[in-house]
This record gives C-alpha cells, sequence and structure tokens, in this order.
C-alpha cells in the first residue's frame, strides 16, 4: 500500500513538472509592461479653428505612437502668460515632451528651460522662441512663404493682366509714370495683430513687386532699365500697398475695409488679408459692397465660412497651411526627441495656395479636411 | 478479492486520464506553437513587404528631390535626361504603391497615413509637372527656363514643391511607424492570446491533477470504507453467528443442569440408530415428586443440580449425559465400553443417584430405578421409540418397588 501510495505522489509531481515546464518555456519573451509616455501639446488660442486642427493631428499622431496628448490652449495671440502656466502644469505632470506654439517671442524661455531641465523635450509648432539657450526644433510653415505665394498666385490676375499689363500694352513699354499711376494704391493689405502678420505682409509685398517685375519683363518692360533710382523704385511699389490697421476682430477688419473703400482715391483692386478674422471682415465688406466682382479678395486660412466665401466668388484664393499636420508632425518630432534620435531642426509643413480651381482636388481636401482621411 | 480490484480499476483509469490530460497538453502546445510561428511568420512577412515598398517610395522621391534640384541650383544642363530620370521614379513609386496596396490586413490608422501619403506625391507629380512645363514654355521662349522665373524659381522650389516633398516623406514614415506599431501589437496579441491558452492549459492540467488525486482519495477512501464495513459485517456475523449458537445451544441444554437434554439426544443418536451398537441406561429418583411436595421446587432444582454435578463428574468421561427430563438422566455409554463394563457403571451409577446428598444443609436422599439397553444396530426406527422402550421398562422397575435396575429385553 505504502509503495502504491509513494508511485501515485512521484507520478503527479511528475506531471505537474512537466506541465509548468511547458507553460514556463513557451511563455517566455513576453513584452514587459511600458508605461504610456504624455506628451503636452500647448497652442495660441482656444477660439480659432486652426488650433483645432493642430490639435486634431497631434491627438492623432498620439494615438498611433501610443502616447497622451495633455492638450491646452492660450485665450489669444498674446496671451503668454496662460501658456507658462500650461508650462509649469506639464513639468508636474511628468510629461516627456512639450509642443508648444510660443505667445511671444523670449516670455515663455524660462519656463522652457525649467522644462528642459526636467529632462523634457521642446518641440516648437508654427514659430519659435527667441534668445533661447540650445536649439528648439520647429514644425512650422512659414509666414514669408505664405505671404509670397499669396503674391505668386494672385499677381497674375491682379495687378497685370486685368490693368496694369493691358495699359502699359496701350501707352507703350516704358513708361514709369503710368506704371506708378495705375499701381498706386491697387492693393490693399489687412493684417491681423500677432506677430505672425508681419512676416506675411513683407512675403507678400516682396514676392508682388518680384512678380509684377517679372510679367512686365516677359513684355519686355523691363524695370531695371528705367533711369530712376533704387529709392524711387522702391517708394513706387511701396505706394502699391495700402496698408491697413491691425484687427484682431472680423467686424474691426470690415471696418478697415470699408474704410478704405470709401476713400476718395480709392484704387484698390485687390485685398490681401493675414490670417481668418481679417479675411472674413473683408469678405463681409466686400459683399456689403456688392463689388466681389471688381475687386480681388486673397484670404488666409480656410475656414468653412472662408471656404463659403470662396464659393460665392467673394474670396478668390487664400492661402492654406496645414495645421494639421503641424501636430502631428510635431508628435512625431516629439516622439523622435523622447527616443534620442535625431530630430530635424526644422519642417516645412507648407503653404498651399487654394481657389475655386483646385479646391476640389484631393491634397487640397485632405488639406482642408484631414479629419476625413 | 472484489475491493481490491475495484480498487485496481479506479487507480487505472486516474492514471490513463492523466495520461491522456498529458497528451492533449502536450498536443495542443504544439498545435498552438505551430500556429504561432506561422502567423508571427506571416505578420513578418507583410510587414517587411510594406517596410520595402514604403521604403521604395521614399527613396524615389528623395531622386526626385535631388533632380528637381539639380535644375532649381543650374547644378545640370540636362533637362531631358533629368525629366526622364524623373518620370521612371515616379513609375517606380507607382509599382511600389501597387506592391503596398496588394498587402492585405492593413489597419485604419495605416490606410488614412498612406492615403495621405498617396495624395501628397499626386499633388507633388502635378506641381512638378506644371513647374516642368512652364519651365520648358519658358525655355522655348528664351533659350533660358529659370531665369525665365526671374528671383521666383527659388521660391517656387521652396513654397510649392520642397513642402509636398517632406510631407509625402513623412507621412511614409508614418505610415511605416504605424506598420510597424500594428506588427508589434499584433505579436503582442498572439502573444497575448498564447498566454492566455497556456494559463487555461495550465489550469486544465492542475484541475485534472487534483481530480486525479481526488479520485485517487476516494478511491483509497471507498477501499477503507469498504473493509471497514465488511469488518463490522464479520462482527455481526460472527455475533450472528454466536447468538444462534447460544439459542442453539439454548435449545439442546437443560437449563438446569446444564446438561444436554432431550432434542440433543434425539439429535446425536438418531443417525446412528440405523449403523451403531451402543448401551445406553435412563435413570430417574423414584418419588421425587415429594422433595418438591416437602422442601419446595428450588429445593428441589438445588438438589437436582447436585446429583447431575456428581454424575458429570464421575461419568462424563465413560459416558455422554443427558437429562431427558426433570429428574430423568440419559446415559450413551461411549462405544470402546463394553456389555459388560457398561453393566458394571449402570450399577456404580445407580449407587452414586441413591447416595445422599447434602442440600442447602439438609441431607436427603432417594432411591432411584433405571433401565439399561444394549442397543443393537436397526432395533429401533428412530429416538422415540428407543426411550419408549426404555421408559417402559424404568416404568416396570418402579412397578416392581423401585431402586432397581432393568433391562430392556428386546422380544
Amino acid at each position: 500500500m505504502n509503495k502504491e501510495k509513494r508511485k501515485r505522489i512521484l507520478s503527479a509531481i511528475a506531471l505537474c513538472t512537466a506541465s509548468a515546464s511547458l507553460l514556463v518555456t513557451t511563455s517566455c519573451g513576453k513584452p514587459g509592461g511600458k508605461k504610456k509616455s504624455k506628451i503636452a501639446v500647448i497652442t495660441k488660442n482656444k477660439d480659432v479653428s486652426f488650433w483645432e486642427d493642430v490639435k486634431n493631428g497631434a491627438e492623432a499622431a498620439g494615438k498611433e505612437l501610443g502616447f497622451d496628448i495633455l492638450y491646452t490652449a492660450a485665450t489669444g495671440d498674446n496671451d503668454f502668460s496662460s501658456q507658462v502656466s500650461a508650462i509649469n502644469d506639464a513639468i508636474d505632470e511628468k510629461v516627456d515632451a512639450i509642443i508648444i506654439a510660443p505667445n511671444g517671442r523670449t516670455e515663455l524661455n524660462e519656463a522652457l528651460q525649467k522644462a528642459e531641465a526636467a529632462d523634457i523635450k521642446i518641440i516648437n509648432i508654427n514659430s519659435r522662441v527667441e534668445d533661447y539657450k540650445g536649439s528648439i526644433p520647429l514644425v512650422s510653415s512659414s509666414d514669408y512663404d505664405g505671404g509670397s505665394v499669396a503674391a505668386r498666385y494672385a499677381a497674375d490676375g491682379v495687378l497685370l493682366s486685368s490693368t496694369i499689363r493691358t495699359a502699359m500694352q496701350q501707352k507703350g513699354n516704358n513708361d514709369f509714370t503710368k506704371i506708378a499711376e495705375l499701381g498706386r494704391g491697387a492693393v490693399a493689405i489687412i493684417p491681423h495683430t500677432a506677430t505672425t502678420a508681419d512676416n506675411r505682409v513683407k512675403g507678400f509685398k516682396e514676392s508682388t513687386r518680384t512678380e509684377v517685375e517679372r510679367q512686365l519683363k516677359e513684355d519686355d518692360v523691363d524695370i531695371a532699365s528705367f533711369n530712376v533710382s533704387a529709392e524711387t523704385l522702391n517708394a513706387m511699389f511701396d505706394r502699391f500697398f495700402v496698408v491697413g490697421e491691425k484687427c484682431a476682430k472680423p467686424e474691426d477688419a470690415r471696418a478697415e475695409a470699408e474704410k478704405i473703400l470709401a476713400a476718395k482715391d480709392c484704387n484698390v483692386k485687390c485685398f490681401f488679408t493675414t490670417n481668418t478674422n481679417t479675411t472674413l471682415g473683408v469678405c463681409e465688406a466686400i459683399e456689403a459692397a456688392g463689388k466681389q466682382d471688381e475687386i480681388y479678395v486673397i484670404g488666409f486660412n480656410a475656414d468653412e465660412k472662408e471656404l463659403a466665401f470662396l464659393k460665392n466668388n467673394v474670396l478668390d484664393g487664400t492661402v492654406v497651411q496645414n495645421p494639421y499636420n503641424m501636430g502631428y508632425v510635431g508628435v512625431r518630432f516629439a516622439k523622435k526627441a523622447i527616443n534620442g534620435e535625431n530630430v530635424p531642426l526644422t519642417l516645412d509643413t507648407g503653404v498651399t495656395w487654394v481657389d475655386q480651381n483646385n479646391m476640389n482636388e484631393e491634397y487640397i481636401q485632405l488639406l482642408l479636411h484631414p479629419e476625413n482621411y | 478479492m472484489a475491493k481490491d480490484k475495484n480498487n485496481a480499476s479506479y487507480q487505472s483509469r486516474a492514471y490513463t486520464f492523466g495520461a491522456i490530460l498529458l497528451a492533449v497538453v502536450v498536443l495542443s502546445n504544439m498545435a498552438l506553437v505551430a500556429f504561432l510561428s506561422r502567423t508571427n511568420r506571416d505578420i513578418s512577412q507583410k510587414t517587411s513587404k510594406s517596410m520595402s515598398a514604403v521604403n521604395r517610395m521614399n527613396s524615389e522621391l528623395l531622386t526626385i528631390n535631388g533632380n528637381v534640384l539639380r535644375i532649381v541650383a543650374r547644378v545640370s544642363n540636362d533637362t531631358t535626361g533629368i525629366a526622364d530620370d524623373t518620370r521612371l521614379a515616379f513609375s517606380n513609386i507607382y509599382n511600389a504603391m501597387s506592391d503596398f496596396e496588394e498587402i492585405d490586413g492593413k489597419s485604419d490608422d495605416v490606410l488614412r497615413r498612406y492615403n495621405a501619403a498617396k495624395a501628397v506625391i499626386k499633388a507633388y507629380e502635378q506641381r512638378l509637372d506644371e513647374f516642368s512645363k512652364e519651365f520648358k514654355k519658358a525655355e522655348g521662349d528664351t533659350g533660358d527656363g529659370l531665369s525665365a522665373f526671374g528671383g521666383s524659381y527659388k521660391n517656387l522650389y521652396v513654397q510649392d514643391i520642397y513642402p509636398l516633398q517632406v510631407t509625402a516623406s513623412e507621412m511614409l514614415e508614418a505610415t511605416i511607424d504605424i506598420v510597424n506599431k500594428d506588427t508589434a501589437e499584433r505579436s503582442a496579441g498572439i502573444v497575448r492570446v498564447f498566454i492566455l491558452v497556456e494559463t487555461l492549459m495550465f489550469l486544465f492540467l492542475v484541475i485534472g491533477e487534483i481530480a486525479i488525486m481526488l479520485i485517487a482519495k476516494m478511491a483509497k477512501k471507498a477501499r477503507i470504507d469498504l473493509e471497514e464495513r465488511e469488518k463490522s459485517l464479520r462482527e455481526v456475523d460472527a455475533k450472528l453467528k454466536s447468538t444462534r449458537q447460544k439459542a442453539s445451544d439454548l435449545a439442546l441444554t437443560n437449563i438446569l443442569t446444564g446438561m444436554k437434554n432431550r432434542y440433543a439426544l434425539d439429535e446425536e443418536i438418531s443417525g446412528r440408530l440405523e449403523s451403531d451398537r451402543f448401551n445406553i441406561a435412563v435413570f430417574d429418583m423414584d418419588n421425587f415428586r415429594s422433595i418438591n411436595d416437602t422442601y419446595g421446587y428450588d429445593f428441589g432444582d438445588e438438589y437436582l443440580i447436585a446429583v447431575a454435578d456428581r454424575l458429570k463428574n464421575e461419568f462424563g468421561a465413560s459416558a455422554e449425559i443427558y437429562n431427558i427430563t426433570g429428574n430423568e438422566f440419559c446415559f450413551v455409554f461411549n462405544k470402546e465400553i463394553s456389555e459388560s463394563q457398561a453393566m458394571g457403571i449402570v450399577q456404580n451409577i445407580h449407587a452414586v443417584m441413591c447416595s445422599p446428598y447434602n442440600v442447602l444443609n439438609l441431607t436427603v436422599q432417594l432411591p432411584t430405578s433405571g433401565s439399561v439397553y444394549h442397543y443393537l444396530p436397526g432395533d429401533c426406527l428412530n429416538v422415540n421409540s428407543l426411550l419408549v422402550k426404555l421408559d417402559t421398562a424404568l416404568r416396570n422397575a418402579k412397578l416392581n418397588g423401585g431402586n432397581m435396575i432393568n433391562t430392556v429385553v428386546d422380544i
């Protein structure tokens, strides 16, 4: 009896050992649990759809790459103090990276340095902080290029074919004063209040001049051959532009546009605006004045209202950035930085001209409605 | 015997069950491992195919970008060669795209990023096409394509072309990243399923083991129970037997004297009547009733006990003694005792029974009569007729005055 019992116990132990060893050998190499990293995304303005797109892009990348996105938006383009507190919150939350579209050139530096000291990677989107110790990768589209693209695509229809060019051809090919007269005050610019407006205006002005020069040259009018000084030439081109007051709200922009249109010597053939609110204000003014066929309106960005104006022919073209990609690539860069990979110092998400001709193209639809892809 | 067999079958069944269980676990493990490795191979093949397709697209994009740069930076004047090279690069990209699209099982995230990349690549190609047309037109007009763009050709590259290329590359990289992530997730999922199944199997095995042990334990317990029951049954049986023995003993014994009674006599010699010859005698005290009447039944009983004890002591060795009625004793002499010896012993019995007895401080003495029979085989049909013969002889002795021994004579 005793022997039998021992035999039974032995066999039971053998079975247990065999099964346990099977389990151990086969369950080797399972992945260790990894905690989910957090990335803070801080943008400029919670009321502007542009930043909603940034948020959507960041969240899509967060989902794809396995990050929790902590999104904060400031209350407006100059509200750096809530961004500073958002940075401090992010430090407290022990995020791995902060992606920020800075409201201010240097005001955030201290907080960002503190974050970097806490081993948090910093990525700038839209614009870069200045005078910062160390380099911060930037994902943005250039404001200068935005203005420039607007000028390049618009110039043909706005400045030359319809007005100057025709006049020049009638008049003969080298009348400097005629160009100056026809061009004077032909382009009205209504900028918005943020710093980004300056470079957009600069890009727009410079490229407009380049385009005018290039197209005149096609008609064998070489401005360089005019017998005038560079200063005089610069002054002439300067007088092409009527630059309005910086406006924050659509109603301000509308009032400003109406003021310009009401001027006694108004020669405006074209409006250029530098953000959504100024674009909407100007479009409202043009529509109210019934001048959508006479005046060419170049806008910036493309929210639903702007697209409606584009479809109604009030808005003739607009410059679209890629905010979704800014957020998306921002998070991808943050991941690279967190993993210690090489991060490009800049990535240009591009600016794209959108008008009625191309707005149904796939790529443009991707830009306008990234959430549908 | 039966219990051992039962027990053994219990145990062997448990061991068979254990063996089957182990076989099932081992086989399912092998199947699972095979399935796992096949699925993993499948996934890694798809992943490497996807990666190679996307990498091809990306490297062709870089080639194209290089070509564009060569024109924009005026590194090369071989615009036709560069245009051909670019066309080839795009056709390679489209080949890679159809390769990529053929691979099934892509997640929504992968498709989403890939479609974005595809849209950007198409826009890029379209933009380059427009650029190249304008370039050719300008070249046809002036013989110098780039200078026809004035200073704006750089803007054209920086603003219209380059961002599309980097965006496309970034989207392709994102596609690869998601493919890799999906692969890792799927592998992890497989491992999770694997561990789950393994755990279930382990539990199954453990439960099986426990079941085997329980069965073995139950078998053991059942065996012990059975043994105990059999033991108690045996005890009950023994008790019953002894009770029955006692009952039968009682039936064949005179309670007062402890001697065998008439039934015992019947049982023991009825089988001998046909075949044996033996000597048999009966005695009883004459007028025993007077003792009972004079001294009471208790006294009579004590007297009988005393007589019986003496008879047992004196003659127990030479004869089997039966107390067949109240004061009547029957002696069946042993086989080796001859007729003449028997006659001698009969005289002695008579003497013992007639001798005085001290009972309860009283000395009593009663005359005794007896009859003796030298039995020959076949004399009687049954014990009853034998006893009738003896009793008739005894009664004759008593009728003739008593205190004598009469011999049964067959007439």
